[in-house]
């Protein structure tokens, strides 16, 4: 509620402390996704310092921050992070142009969908890790072959939403359009394109998923760089700490690429009203 | 003589063995109301959909200014029962949707000329979604009313409102009609609406005309006079009617 600052009297200590509560209700609020992480990790700590967890099995979180810690200074980590994030980005943008362009093909013109869509289905339900071999014999076992593997992961949800979200609008919304005189070109910009973004945000939240785990995998074979080298490494040495360092970043960086997905959507779909949950 | 806006002769429409409209003449003058009242699934929103050149007869003939319809009926602007509003488009790129091929400038000016006509001014950045349903209705007739068309076809605009609601929405639905001058065609099952805004009614059942009333009452209409009350248990009859269905 919009309140002018006089009215509101912020200087009475009523309003004050309502403020206050204000302030903790939204602190408390956005502490609660982290309740359940940083409960484990104290938990980890505890049972780690204590000599319940032995260290080659589960070394304390404390112990994997100053690896992590010591790996950064040498700058071993930002190395291989880097490369990581990199293939990443590729496989995200490379995916993100060939399924929201095959979906916006077949989604909006019938000749497209009569010849891509059956097949793209069929080749959907092919796993992606199963092509590996195919993979590494069509491109050796060098960038190209991981990056294809993590196109192909990131492909298909974006293709399928981008799909869905044109065929699943409302038909009237189309009659509006056409009754009001809006061209060919306008239509699709103005209320089909609309339409899809929901949808198709979703899409790239499931394509992080599915190109993060490819990624995961093709990092485990033949390479001497990214994230998934320097676990396997440290596998063959006993390192658990590392390993461990590893899943870490993982998991952190699949959370930020969620993360700014979710802006994205606060950003460009807030006409959206969504149910909250009771 | 002026021609007549719409001039539908023998217009028959059939989905598969189903016969929806069955040999339909209709001639509508410009600046003239022409309510079509009947039961649901007589055929009455077929025929405006028709009018607006979203569907296509089966037979029959359809003229628009002397002119056989093709195609889309580009006079023509339609309110539907659902208010039918982009989503994702503030109110006011709502009303603006019929405009886009104005200058920006006049596109915004006439939008928000609509808009406050229809009492949603200070509504302009809202989204659809938090508006009560007459106020989607309303942006729905103020996007219809704004690129000031020749033709209006209401096409059950009211039957998802409350009574109340209702009542307010003819008055403006009125006043916006007579200030724009445009031919008003309106489908509707409510008999009291039909004589509170029509020049004249059309019965229809089962894909026919099955009768007609002029109503010369005089503007705004005196629900609670006796001519009114007449007329419409006039109409109610002849909608009522119905020598092939059992008593009731």
């Amino acid at each position: 509620m919009l309140v002018p600052v006089d009215a509101a009297g912020l200087g009475s200590s009523a309003a004050r402390s309502r403020l206050m509560r204000v302030t903790v209700a939204s602190g408390w609020h956005q502490l609660k996704p982290w309740l359940l992480p940083l409960a484990v990790l104290v938990i980890w700590e505890i049972s780690a310092r204590l000599g319940w967890l032995p260290r080659r099995i589960l070394p304390a979180p404390s112990h994997v921050l100053s690896v992590g810690w010591e790996l950064t200074v040498s700058g071993e980590l930002p190395k291989h992070l880097w490369v990581s994030f990199r293939r990443a980005a590729y496989a995200m943008a490379i995916g993100s142009v060939l399924g929201i362009g095959l979906g916006l093909a077949t989604g909006l013109f019938r000749l497209a969908e009569q010849l891509l869509d059956s097949s793209i289905q069929m080749l959907r339900t092919v796993p992606s890790l199963a092509l590996i071999p195919l993979a590494i014999l069509w491109f050796g076992i060098g960038e190209e072959c991981k990056l294809f593997l993590m196109v192909v992961g990131a492909f298909f949800p974006l293709y399928i939403t981008t799909y869905l979200g044109i065929r699943s609008i409302d038909p009237r919304l189309i009659e509006v359009a056409q009754i009001f005189g809006l061209t060919r070109g306008e239509l699709i910009r103005h209320v089909l394109l609309p339409a899809a973004l929901p949808s198709v945000l979703v899409g790239v939240r499931m394509a992080f998923g599915l190109m993060w785990m490819n990624l995961i995998v093709v990092e485990t074979i033949a390479t001497d760089k990214g994230i998934g080298y320097l676990i396997n490494n440290a596998r063959e040495f006993m390192q658990t700490d590392i390993i461990v360092l590893g899943i870490l970043l993982y998991a952190l960086l699949g959370k930020a690429a969620d993360s700014t997905v979710r802006l994205f959507e606060r950003r460009f779909v807030t006409w959206k009203s969504q149910f909250a949950g009771v | 003589m002026a021609t007549n806006r719409v001039l539908c002769r023998g217009v028959s429409k059939q989905y598969g063995q189903s016969i929806v409209l069955d040999g339909i003449d209709l001639a509508l003058a410009p600046g003239e109301a022409v309510a079509i009242v009947g039961r649901s699934g007589c055929g009455k929103s077929t025929l405006l959909r028709l009018i607006a050149g979203l569907d296509r007869p089966s037979a029959g003939s359809i003229d628009i200014d002397g002119k056989p319809l093709t195609g889309l009926n580009p006079h023509a602007r339609v309110m539907f029962q659902d208010a039918a509003l982009l989503p994702w488009k503030r109110v006011i790129d709502n009303v603006a949707l019929g405009l886009l091929h104005a200058p920006a400038a006049q596109r915004q000016a006439e939008a928000a000329h609509a808009l406050s006509a229809v009492g949603l001014g200070p509504r302009a950045a809202d989204w659809p979604s938090v508006l009560s349903g007459g106020q989607r209705q309303r942006v729905s007739l103020a996007r219809a009313l704004a690129c000031r068309p020749e033709l209006l076809l209401l096409d059950e605009p009211l039957g998802a409102l409350d009574a109340l609601t209702r009542l307010d929405m003819q008055v403006l639905i009125e006043s916006l009609w007579q200030s724009l001058g445009s031919a008003l065609v309106l489908v509707t099952h409510d008999v009291d609406e039909a004589v509170t805004l029509a020049n004249r009614i059309l019965v229809m059942d089962r894909g026919r005309w099955t009768a007609s009333f002029s109503v010369d009452l005089p503007r705004p209409r005196d629900r609670t006079a006796p001519e009114f009350t007449l007329l419409r248990n006039r109409v109610l009859d002849a909608v009522c009617h119905d020598p092939h269905r059992l008593a009731m």
